[in-house]
């Protein structure tokens, strides 16, 4: 993990998270075994009760929270939420006809705009400025969905972290994930760039269309439209912006605060036997 | 008999241990419960996405009810397909916690719909599902540690092991105490699997494998527990070396295993068969129409006697250039199908050598949840849209008038339940494994009478 800090392949923030997370978790460990070998009677017990505590807490809760959180917190099958999505979708009007009376409101606030009675002699081709408003209509309907099912599993994410108190393995991992940028946080940042990206695309092809060309010749079906492939060229490539450390570092945060209160309660719990212990030796 | 229950008495006077087996009951009880409860809500979303697709065909009719080509309802007319849990599947989850069991596919290009995945939590499906089979496969195994490391090194240090040893029927008495040991943790274990069994109906001769399984997968474990338990070493000792075999034959080997395989079959994602199709299909546009029609009627020569394309666009057109879409990935198809076979096949092989590997793939194969079952029904969709397909190329090449009653005569989707008969191979030799080892075990347990 110095290495990647080192060599610059990850900032040095996340790396040290990284690395004091798992350092924690060892020390965590350790602690535990110290503790627990106070406690019990005999060395075999200790190992029975030490063996028990690694695999409720490394084996069974890991899998058994996100089962809870499965049942507390259910997610539409993907079959329901394009059925739903298209409904609205087709409530919101067809923006590919220029005569859709869902539009009528848009069509009249650019002929009062522009002073004119009829979409021939707007100075903008009228099917592309529909073009560009169904899109971010029907942009924003997609969205809402996404960030409905998005919202829901940081729902289950936030039950799955709340057995972080039960097992500090849940945490550690949390840690782990925001630090490495594999958690969940980042592949939503990753496809809403994505869609940002796509979105701007769209709405840049329907601007052209609202720009060069003009009304009568698209709506000729005789007519073929082609425009400059300079405009096409003239688009971005895509780039990710990955999130910040401090970004990474406030969401690891509540995680890593649970595996501190697990290390100073060892800690403590420790200090105190400690203390004890040698008083029964002197 | 009197012995036995005096034995009994031995056990259950022993705390830690009664602690062990109610533990262990209620741990395969919560994953017998969880798995019918998850079982429950997938025949609830079976049951409710037929009628809410129902009401979608019906708006599909109404909005084209002017319209009497068939290309319009065959475009917009989604079909539901589903894959009831099977009467096992609370055992084991398997695949379908990330697999879809319902899919809505339409008459267009299949292959740009078969891989459609379901929506999941990514971090909720990193650990896997807790089950019946997670509970075997995992947890049991350490219950049988926790009973039988300490068999023969617990009596020594308590100063008992030269009596015991002594006694004219000691290698019976030793028989004995790991019979009802192991016979008690097999209680525990599938109790609640049986109980689960008669609640969901499941087949006897599926639970007769399922208790097979178990039987032997603890088998193997309580062998290897007297391997090292008769070593001689102190219970310390046989615990660490114990849970030492135990992370490494659960956890560590089929996870290298598993990355070996990822690399040496690659196998490309599903996802990128839609990508394919969907280059082939938007290609499409810019081939010459008649080129497209002759390609689809060799293909296909029992559409062929239709009416010449009008110089506008016709349905009939756009549906062939689909159908050549997805024909045109039939060799990346196979080769995907391949690949995930043969995957299949090394995982199969694997768990020859590792009997929770086996025990678990035989347990998925049992509950119809694995890939074998999810590539059936894939088959299944696929024999479907084949009937879907030909039911409106019927209308569209034959230039038929689709009226708002043709939409009754739609093909209607039946699932087939995959061949859920797990390979006899897979069985036989988790068997030879899992009983060998206790046999061994018990040779060297009673060499303790023997030997002394």
């Amino acid at each position: 993990m110095l290495w990647f800090g080192a060599t610059g392949q990850a900032p040095w923030s996340l790396s040290l998270l990284l690395a004091a997370g798992y350092a924690a978790w060892l020390a965590l460990w350790t602690l535990v075994v110290v503790l627990v070998s106070t406690l019990a009677a005999r060395g075999r017990d200790a190992l029975l009760v030490l063996l028990t505590a690694w695999a409720v807490a490394v084996i069974l809760v890991p899998r058994w929270a996100p089962d809870m959180a499965n049942s507390w917190v259910a997610l539409p099958t993907r079959f329901e939420d394009n059925i739903k999505v298209q409904r609205e979708y087709l409530a919101l009007g067809d923006s590919h006809d220029p005569k859709d009376p869902k539009f009528a409101a848009l069509r009249d606030k650019l002929l009062a705009q522009y002073g004119v009675t009829r979409v021939e002699d707007l100075p903008v081709n009228y099917k592309g400025v529909l073009a560009v408003e169904g899109e971010r209509a029907s942009s924003a309907l997609f969205n809402r969905y996404a960030d409905a099912a998005f919202a829901r599993q940081e729902k289950q994410n936030a039950i799955v972290d709340a057995f972080g108190w039960l097992s500090p393995a849940l945490a550690l991992r949390r840690v782990s994930m925001t630090a490495s940028g594999t958690d969940l946080a980042t592949y939503r940042r990753f496809l809403e760039q994505g869609e940002r990206y796509r979105y701007e695309l769209v709405q840049g092809l329907n601007r052209i269309q609202a720009e060069a060309l003009r009304y009568t010749d698209d709506t000729n079906p005789n007519k073929e439209n082609r425009v400059s492939s300079t405009h096409w060229k003239a688009f971005p490539e895509f780039r990710y912006e990955p999130g910040t450390p401090a970004d990474a570092l406030r969401r690891a945060a509540p995680a890593g605060l649970v595996l501190l209160i697990w290390l100073a309660a060892a800690g403590a719990l420790a200090w105190l036997l400690a203390g004890r212990l040698g008083r029964t030796v002197r | 008999m009197k012995s036995l229950s005096f034995e009994l008495r031995l056990i259950f006077r022993s705390r830690l241990v009664t602690a062990a087996l109610l533990l262990l009951l209620l741990l395969s009880a919560a994953a017998v419960w969880s798995g019918m409860r998850e079982v429950a809500r997938e025949r609830q979303t079976i049951a409710r996405v037929g009628p809410l697709n129902e009401q979608d065909v019906a708006s599909v009719a109404r909005r084209n009810a002017e319209s009497k080509e068939g290309g319009n309802p065959a475009y917009y007319t989604f079909y539901s397909t589903w894959d009831p849990p099977s009467d096992a599947a609370f055992l084991a989850v398997g695949l379908r916690d990330v697999a879809p069991y319902v899919l809505r596919v339409r008459a267009l290009g299949l292959q740009a719909q078969l891989y459609e995945g379901e929506t999941f939590n990514p971090e909720l499906a990193l650990s896997g599902r807790f089950d019946f089979a997670f509970v075997l496969i995992y947890l049991a195994p350490l219950f049988v540690i926790a009973l039988l490391h300490d068999l023969v090194s617990g009596e020594r240090q308590a100063g008992r092991l030269r009596m015991l040893a002594a006694l004219p029927q000691g290698a019976r008495m030793w028989r004995r105490r790991v019979g009802l040991r192991c016979a008690l943790v097999f209680a525990c274990m599938t109790l609640p699997a049986c109980a689960g069994a008669a609640f969901s109906e499941t087949g006897v001769l599926n639970l007769a494998v399922v208790l097979l399984v178990a039987a032997t997968y603890l088998a193997f474990w309580a062998g290897v527990s007297l391997l090292v338990a008769t070593r001689g070493w102190r219970s310390v000792a046989n615990a660490t070396a114990l849970m030492g075999a135990w992370a490494v034959l659960t956890l560590v080997l089929p996870a290298l295993a598993n990355v070996a395989l990822i690399r040496a079959v690659p196998v490309h994602q599903g996802v990128d068969l839609m990508m394919a199709q969907r280059q082939a299909v938007n290609g499409a546009w810019e081939v010459p129409r008649d080129e497209t029609m002759r390609k689809f009627f060799a293909e296909h020569p029992q559409w062929q006697d239709t009416a010449p394309l009008p110089s506008t666009f016709h349905w009939k057109w756009y549906f062939a250039f689909h159908q050549l879409g997805d024909e045109s990935v039939a060799p990346q198809v196979q080769a995907y199908l391949a690949g995930l076979q043969a995957r299949q096949a090394w995982t199969e092989r694997l768990g020859w050598l590792l009997p929770g590997v086996g025990a678990q793939a035989i347990l998925h194969r049992v509950a119809g949840t694995d890939l074998p079952a999810q590539l059936a029904y894939q088959d299944g969709i696929a024999d479907f849209h084949r009937r879907i397909r030909e039911f409106y190329y019927s209308y569209m090449f034959k230039d038929r008038a689709f009226g708002v009653g043709d939409y009754a005569k739609r093909p209607q989707f039946a699932p087939h339940m995959a061949d859920r008969v797990a390979p006899p191979w897979s069985i036989a030799a988790l068997c030879l494994l899992g009983w060998l080892v206790l046999l061994r075990g018990m040779k060297l347990l009673a060499r303790i009478n023997a030997g002394s």
